[in-house]
């Protein structure tokens, strides 16, 4: 294979084990040790101006609890079986709507992308439908759903389906068009294509969808419960709220956030395992 | 290569511009009054080729070469069966492009690797598309890897691999069907002069000891001496074959004949008709 030119030995071993690629690695592991002492740092600074607004400035009580009041209140709801029946019917709306918004986003995604008559006949009334405020609709969605557990799905997948959808056909139009050459010049048919190209290449796009529309469909569930229902956690902010427990409702919303978060990082954990591929910040970081 | 279809053998010989020694063998390219027109965004029609016949033997280089926007590359996707012709027809081993993708490698301007898979998945690929069992495949991504020389880097990502390497990995994954043809898009268009330089030895030594034909489109005249038996003159669109010389220079070529006063002549003669004027 002709002489080893200096050009070719040296592009035989631009990364090394030991070279390049483990100075990134030190130098990202330094940055997370800052971010790991930071990050608390923000958090006890922030409860600390509470206990002071709360304590020095003499606020109310009725009107804004102190840290300790609130951690005692979410330590009494976290032991209560009835608090967790709440938690099991909000979680149950959430995951149900966001459920059904990626399998259908998935779906007419797919469709839209795959057809450009489709997506030039629909276009019109998806722009409509997605400048519509979803939530406006939930008074509707009780009327023709009841107050049970599905008119708070349905709204939940609604208000979740379209940044899912749109981020798919997003991700279906950035495909490499040299891609989809290469796998014609190979002579692969098109569920070759969809599964070793397509898929693959819109995974990136599908992940950051699906974090969206999870944030999305607990704001659609809360908000329905607010509109009207027995049972989960938004109608218990709204019962709270009505005995002035104010303690109450933020350890309500503790909860809630706890859920976004943990939702959240479950979404992040399974979309680094499938597109680390496409995170290009760890060599082009300055 | 067993082909049986000898149905278009005779029209063949009429229409071929220089018929293969041995008239049994399929041409590994054959094309024969191929045109193509397409129709812009606000309606217009171009020509961008007026009619080419082309015939590439069995083993045989050649290099196509031509002004920018020439349709070159339009014509080697042709060639590949990526893009339909207007008219004419086109034959690969004697059969249509669609009939016989394993039968050519295509390599890319760009390296075209799919960044979520490995070095070796990416060489595997068409062999996956084949349906090739796995352990088979394994065996032919260790041999191609060897071949282009980057044994070891299997497990690696493409982006870890500089452009050079990346090129590399693109013509083993376009080799690793063994195919008798490979056609040549630019392939090292984007690279550095020396990496280039060393890449073109590679690509003439491993033509030579596989016996593929080629067919390579380029910008550049020396990288066509150098690689090529046969350099092809396309004119500016709508464009024809406008002339053709063989390059009789013998192999294997080292990259001291770019200094050979034989070289230097094939360099002038061409330039003189691609621009059309002698060189000065």
């Amino acid at each position: 294979m002709g002489e080893p030119t200096a050009a070719s030995l040296e592009e035989r071993h631009p990364v090394s084990p030991g070279g390049p690629g483990g100075v990134q690695a030190r130098r990202r592991s330094r940055r997370l040790r800052l971010h790991h002492v930071l990050q608390p740092a923000v958090f006890f600074l922030l409860v600390g101006v509470w206990y002071a607004a709360t304590e020095v400035l003499g606020i109310p009580r009725y009107l804004l609890p102190g840290p300790a009041a609130v951690g005692g209140q979410l330590v009494h709801d976290l032991t209560s079986a009835n608090f967790y029946a709440n938690v099991q019917v909000t979680l149950t709306e959430i995951l149900a709507g966001f459920g059904a918004a990626a399998v259908s986003a998935i779906i007419l995604g797919s469709l839209v992308a795959a057809m450009p008559l489709l997506e030039r006949v629909l276009t019109p009334y998806i722009v409509a439908f997605q400048t519509m405020p979803k939530v406006a609709l939930a008074p509707l969605a009780i009327i023709w759903l009841g107050y049970g557990i599905s008119s708070k799905v349905v709204l939940a997948a609604l208000i979740a389906f379209f940044p899912a959808f749109v981020n798919i056909v997003a991700g279906f139009k950035s495909i490499d068009p040299d891609q989809i050459l290469l796998m014609k010049s190979l002579g692969a048919n098109r569920r070759q294509t969809f599964l070793k190209v397509r898929l693959h290449a819109i995974l990136p796009f599908l992940m950051a969808g699906l974090d969206i529309a999870i944030v999305f469909a607990v704001i659609g569930a809360v908000v329905v419960e607010f509109i009207g229902s027995a049972m989960g956690l938004g109608s218990l902010i709204l019962q709270r709220q009505a005995n002035v427990d104010v303690a109450g409702v933020m350890s309500v919303l503790v909860v809630l956030s706890l859920i976004g978060v943990a939702l959240h990082l479950i979404l992040l954990m399974v979309s680094r395992r499938f597109t680390s591929w496409a995170d290009q910040r760890e060599f082009t970081a300055p | 290569m067993a082909d049986p279809s000898v149905r278009g053998t005779s029209a063949k010989r009429e229409a071929a511009s220089r018929p293969g020694p041995h008239d049994e063998v399929a041409n590994a390219i054959e094309l024969r009054g191929v045109t193509h027109t397409y129709r812009t965004r606000d309606g217009s029609t171009i020509q961008a080729i007026a009619e080419a016949n082309l015939t590439v033997r069995q083993g045989e280089f050649v290099a196509i070469i031509g002004p920018s926007g020439c349709g070159k590359s339009t014509l080697l996707k042709i060639t590949g069966g990526m893009v339909s012709p207007t008219e004419g027809v086109v034959l690969i081993q004697g059969r249509s492009p669609a009939s016989s993708r394993p039968d050519f490698g295509m390599v890319f301007q760009s390296p075209v690797l799919l960044p979520w898979r490995t070095i070796a998945e990416n060489v595997t690929l068409p062999l996956e598309i084949r349906g090739v069992r796995r352990e088979e495949r394994a065996r032919r991504v260790r041999e191609l890897l060897a071949l282009v020389d980057l044994g070891g880097f299997e497990r690696q990502s493409p982006r870890e691999l500089s452009g050079g390497m990346q090129q590399r990995v693109a013509l083993a994954r376009a080799l690793v069907n063994d195919p008798p043809l490979l056609l040549l898009d630019e392939p090292f268009g984007a690279l550095d002069a020396l990496t280039r330089e060393q890449l073109n030895v590679e690509l003439a030594s491993i033509c030579r000891r596989t016996r593929k034909a080629a067919a390579l489109v380029t910008h550049s005249i020396s990288e066509a001496i150098f690689l090529a038996d046969r350099v092809i003159v396309m004119g500016p669109r709508p464009s024809t074959i406008r002339r053709e010389f063989v390059i009789e220079l013998s192999r294997p070529r080292e990259l001291s004949v770019m200094g050979s006063s034989r070289f230097g002549e094939y360099m002038n003669e061409i330039r003189e008709a691609l621009t059309g004027k002698p060189a000065g």
